[in-house]
């Protein structure tokens, strides 16, 4: 089952989050310790609001003494996000970022997008984007994938998590995954 | 960790009284490691240490426990001066000079501290003590300025020399002297406030700045900003860089950075900057190309330290954090933010890969429906708990909710009371 061809780096890829059976947050963790894992250094930003749960990061192998959690005004929305995504990218010293624009709302404009979309080429970084599912468009066309990672039951406690493209710029086939997780403590 | 306690010069049997007393509190309890024959001499008076790791769910509060220590000490008469720090000898030598509970967060802040006891205070022989004084040598953090070497040179009496070596090798790594401010005020010719006229007038002033600090060998370890508004209101800016520089071009893109997001409410009239003057620690250049593993190159930590303090420049010292992890039966109080100045190279573990939960920043109240479960749309159809939680003056039952359309839901029900709560979701 376990089917695994990495996400695209240098790419912004946009991640169907808090929907249904979706698993957005969990594939971006997996990246996440992935890149840990090559020695590359790794960051999660959200607004002050946002709804990241550090145990669970840890318990999937994270190390959260070296995970960098940007946490920035509510106010400034996802443009503040994006801001502070394209200070840690001009260092050229992060490998995986996640941003998670899941629960703010769309701006207006794409300058923000094309800029990190630049830098995540320059730097051949994993660039993740947690977007709402009801947000029914991508953020724009700088946007190389659009992925909902969908999740189903094989067992008690356990769910496959599989990859399905909503968008494909990439000009080749997507990236598939088809990977059994765990679920936390008390899940059926 | 470790809590020094200094009693005076006390008899040998009043220290085992002591000791005794201590065996209530933990019973992890040292006497000076190294027993001195003479004991008025350096560091060998009085001297208790208590080791409290592990006491931290039984003491939570360090504060509390360090007056619990103080106050049996008391009562069978003793005079104690209490420290909680990281080091034996700094601990202590703290503890000799400041009377009462003190409670020394970092090392950094311990060694800060020691460098600001006088000699005099550690019982070194007078004649020790007026020679140093000659010297200029009056507190411990005056012995980083001369050559520990040297200094030996100078001493040729037996009992001197052990002394001095003594107090030496209790002290092996650098203290570090309380760091000097420096100032400087800049007029605005005319009163304003458009950004790029201000950083223009901040530069100039920078630089004269930064040039005292080089007269002294100094770098700037962090900023403050205060602008002086012609209604009389000050803004106050505080900056830090990844290292101590002194380098203007840095200190004033952070400067840029934090300007950018402040809305001036009246015209600038006066500028202040302090900088905090501290040593400049030379690094070794990296013989290696460093960037990033995606990239087939080593790690650049520095540069990704200098991207946190940009971070911190343009939101705030609490934007960049991690994470720490406390022990709590409840999700919400199972971790905490830290702020986090430096990165380091991560060492992730081999773990299944888990699904991760969300959580609301606030529980969303939910109504309850007939069947008893939460009312949500798309329903609820299946519930797994309860998972009863009390602790921490919380009662909860804690379940996860199936939906039709597959989401999984974390809630609660506080015991006693009908309403939901939706705490948060697999994702």
């Amino acid at each position: 089952m376990e089917r695994t061809r990495e996400l695209p780096r240098g790419r912004l890829i946009e991640l169907v989050s808090e929907l249904g059976p979706s698993s957005g947050s969990s594939l971006a963790a997996f990246t996440l310790r992935e890149a840990q894992q090559e020695g590359g250094l790794a960051a999660w930003i959200e607004s002050e609001e946002g709804a990241l749960f550090p145990p669970d990061l840890a318990r999937s192998g994270i190390d959260l003494d070296s995970l960098l959690i940007v946490r920035t005004p509510t106010s400034g929305g996802v443009i503040a996000i994006a801001k502070a995504a394209e200070i840690l990218l001009r260092t050229g010293a992060f490998s995986a970022l996640t941003l998670d624009f899941a629960s703010l709302k769309r701006p207006r404009g794409e300058a923000f997008l094309a800029r990190l979309a630049a830098l995540a080429r320059e730097h051949h970084a994993h660039v993740l984007i947690l977007r709402s599912a009801y947000d029914e468009f991508s953020l724009g066309t700088s946007i190389a994938l659009r992925l909902d990672a969908r999740r189903s039951r094989i067992a008690r406690g356990r769910f496959r998590v599989e990859l399905h493209s909503l968008k494909n710029k990439l000009g080749e086939p997507p990236p598939r995954l088809v990977r059994s997780f765990s679920a936390p403590e008390g899940i059926r | 960790m470790i809590v020094a306690i200094a009693l005076g010069t006390i008899p040998h049997e009043e220290l085992e009284r002591a000791a005794e007393i201590l065996l209530r509190f933990s019973p992890r309890i040292e006497f000076d490691p190294h027993p001195d024959p003479h004991p008025r001499k350096l560091g060998h008076e009085g001297a208790l240490f208590l080791d409290p790791s592990g006491l931290e769910r039984l003491h939570p509060n360090r504060r509390t426990f360090l007056r619990a220590i103080r106050d049996a000490l008391r009562a069978e008469g003793f005079e104690p001066s209490i420290v909680w720090g990281h080091s034996k000898a700094r601990s202590f030598a703290i503890a000799r000079h400041q009377r009462g509970i003190h409670i020394l967060k970092s090392e950094r802040e311990e060694r800060e501290s020691a460098a600001e006891v006088p000699l005099a205070r550690l019982g070194l022989p007078e004649t020790i003590v007026r020679d140093l004084a000659l010297l200029g040598l009056h507190r411990l953090g005056d012995l980083e300025t001369v050559d520990r070497g040297e200094l030996r040179t100078r001493f040729s009496q037996p009992e001197e020399k052990a002394a001095l070596d003594r107090l030496l090798e209790s002290f092996p790594e650098p203290l570090f002297k309380a760091p000097e401010r420096f100032r400087v005020i800049a007029e605005l010719e005319w009163p304003d406030h458009q950004l790029d006229r201000l950083l223009f007038c901040i530069k100039g002033a920078l630089h004269s700045l930064l040039s005292d600090l080089t007269g002294r060998s100094l770098a700037a370890a962090s900023l403050t900003l205060e602008l002086q508004e012609g209604d009389g209101k000050n803004k106050r800016l505080e900056l830090e860089p990844a290292y101590a520089t002194r380098d203007s071009k840095l200190l004033l893109e952070l400067i840029r950075l934090r300007l950018n997001d402040l809305k001036l409410e009246a015209p600038i009239e006066i500028i202040e900057i302090e900088a905090q003057g501290v040593r400049l620690e030379g690094a070794q250049l990296s013989l290696f190309d460093v960037g990033s593993p995606s990239l087939g190159k080593a790690v650049d930590l520095d540069a990704a330290n200098r991207g946190i303090a940009r971070l911190r420049a343009a939101f705030g010292n609490g934007a960049a954090a991690r994470a720490i992890l406390q022990e709590s039966y409840h999700p919400s109080r199972s971790f905490r933010y830290e702020p986090m100045k430096e990165i380091r190279a991560p060492k992730p573990k081999e773990a299944r890969d888990m699904l991760v939960r969300r959580l609301k920043k606030r529980p969303q109240a939910l109504a309850e429906d007939a069947r008893g479960y939460p009312r949500m749309s798309p329903p609820i159809v299946s519930l797994a708990g309860p998972y009863r939680v009390e602790s921490e003056g919380i009662a909860r039952d804690y379940f996860y909710g199936e939906r039709e359309d597959g989401a999984i839901l974390a809630l609660f029900r506080e015991r006693g009371r009908a309403a939901w709560f939706l705490e948060g979701s697999l994702d």
